[in-house]
């Protein structure tokens, strides 16, 4: 059986600038196995490194949270995804990427996650044995009004 | 609004320095006085003679707002009455004076407690009937709200003296955890040495771990500076951490070495060590040039693989105004595979720049 995860982002269709604008992961397994997620570079974490590719009328947003340098994860840096069901990660993106100014901004989650286990006893693996898993998560948009 | 269900580290509360506690709106004394002849004649308020009001302007808030309170005192009854300022916040939080809990875990006080003398008339609050006295305090600065989740806040001054016990309503706010700093550390000027390093919460043995490790991260971006500045070509050491050779690739990577040694070198760095999560370190990319270290540098080797040297390597490259990395790849086995699958990735990715400048083991 291939590993794989269905990835959705969801955010508010417009908001007025100054506004939190929280966006909402959701991984779903659908497969017949629980699945191990390291949950870094994902905001099953929170918003901790670089993770979105954020646009505002075409333009690329820089980032401006924080960049954290990690050593081998834990145990509880996995978050478990049984089979059939999905997890939620929230973030309010305008506290690292410049919601200010009013336009429509287009938010894709850059798409990867860094560690998928399928047996709850490999957890955690070490830096060494990662491994990858791309995800598609369909892009989302917002509108920013005028406050 | 980050709903981290395990509080972990909420970056964007640790850039930012709590302001101290606001002082009181106006000069309530002076109003006060100005009605009263004299102390004499004024009586220690009761229970039920001073009503106190409490509120915030947002029920939600960012780890990066400060959790201002605003706290009204009204002499409710018919006659004129005194407090003792300590027990109130008009001259600032000088003892435990809310009650703030998280799902009944109370936050912990990490302000000031004082040993009082003997009260003298200046050490008094006079309230005329009716009158009030408004203050805000930003209990970010005294309480630990490390946690995120939603809070109940509320007055309650211990009877002292006399005084009897002041409450007020309770109020419910969401509030973003953010680690707790103690607004005494952020004013101290901190340690400043010679080489424009300058560190922030750390104990003095963190001091001189930190200026050696300083030392030996300039030592490194001088090393990789003249390792660059020889005849550009397809080297072990390069293509290990960087991928494929090309010239212009080269001449990236010189320049950002050129960065972070003119970075080391010239600008004010400072060193924080108020960080406690797991990682090694961090930085906000645009905030040059502040580093924050974490739990794993503290265990970490001071030169050598994954060290505390490498690691300032690693977030000096970060800032947008010197190399501008990104993390794509953490340890030594994905930044080599990153260097084979994608050298422009590897270019960008900090941990490339820390083990290229570590070096070990050494390659040519
Ligand atoms: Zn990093």
């Amino acid at each position: 059986m291939a590993t794989t995860l269905e990835c959705a982002l969801s955010a508010p269709k417009t908001v007025k600038a100054g506004e939190p604008v929280e966006v909402v992961f959701r991984l779903t397994n659908p497969t017949a196995k629980p699945l191990y997620v390291l949950d870094w570079h994902t905001p099953l974490e929170g918003l901790l490194n670089d993770i979105f590719q954020i646009t505002r009328d075409g333009t690329e947003l820089s980032y401006a949270g924080p960049m954290l340098k990690r050593g081998n994860p834990g145990a509880d840096d996995y978050v478990a995804v049984a089979p059939g069901a999905s997890v939620e990660g929230r973030v309010n993106v305008a506290l690292a990427y410049d919601f200010t100014q009013p336009g429509r901004y287009r938010i894709a989650f850059r798409g990867r996650l860094m560690d998928v286990a399928t047996q709850q006893a490999e957890v955690p693996h070490t830096l060494d044995g990662f491994r990858e898993l791309p995800v598609k998560c369909p892009e989302v948009e917002t509108s920013v009004l005028a406050p | 609004m980050s709903l981290n269900p395990r509080g972990r580290l909420n970056w964007w509360m640790g850039a930012v320095a709590s302001v101290s506690l606001l002082g009181a709106c106006g000069a309530p004394d002076e109003r006060a006085g100005d009605a009263l002849e004299s102390n004499e004649t004024v009586q220690d308020a009761v229970a039920g003679d001073v009503a106190v009001k409490l509120s915030v302007e947002k029920s939600s808030l960012a780890a990066r707002d400060n959790v201002l309170v605003s706290v009204t005192m009204t002499n409710v009854s018919s006659r004129a009455v005194r407090l003792l300022k300590w027990n109130t916040p008009v001259d600032g939080l000088k003892e435990d004076l809310f009650k703030v809990t998280a799902n009944g875990i109370s936050a912990e006080y990490n302000g000031r407690h004082y040993k009082w003398a003997a009260p003298q008339a200046t050490d008094y609050l006079n309230l005329a009937p009716g009158e009030s006295v408004s203050s805000k305090v930003d209990l970010a600065s005294v309480y630990d709200l490390s946690k995120t989740g939603t809070y109940d806040i509320s007055f309650a001054s211990a009877a002292h003296d006399g005084v009897s016990e002041l409450s007020s309503n309770s109020l419910t706010v969401f509030i973003e955890g953010r680690p707790f700093v103690s607004p005494e550390a952020e004013a101290a000027p901190g340690t400043v040495n010679a080489m424009a390093l300058s560190t922030a919460n750390c104990t003095s043995s963190r001091v001189t771990s930190v200026t050696t490790a300083f030392n030996s991260a300039k030592t490194y971006a001088n090393s990789a500076v003249t390792y660059l500045g020889g005849t550009p070509s397809a080297t072990t050491r390069y293509t290990t951490w960087f991928g494929t050779y090309s010239s212009s690739g080269w001449s990236t990577i010189k320049t950002h070495f050129t960065s972070i040694k003119s970075a080391f070198d010239t600008k004010s760095v400072i060193v924080d060590c108020g960080c406690t999560d797991s990682a090694y370190a961090y930085v906000y990319k645009n905030s040059p040039y502040r580093i924050y270290v974490c739990n794993a540098f503290w265990s970490a080797p001071n030169t050598g693989t994954d060290s505390k040297a490498g690691t300032l390597i690693h977030e000096m490259s970060h800032f947008t105004v010197v190399a501008d990395t990104d993390d794509h790849a953490y340890g030594q086995t994905a930044a080599k595979n990153l260097a084979k699958s994608s050298p422009t990735n590897a270019r960008d990715n900090a941990d490339s720049h820390e083990y290229f400048a570590e070096n070990t083991p050494s390659l040519p």
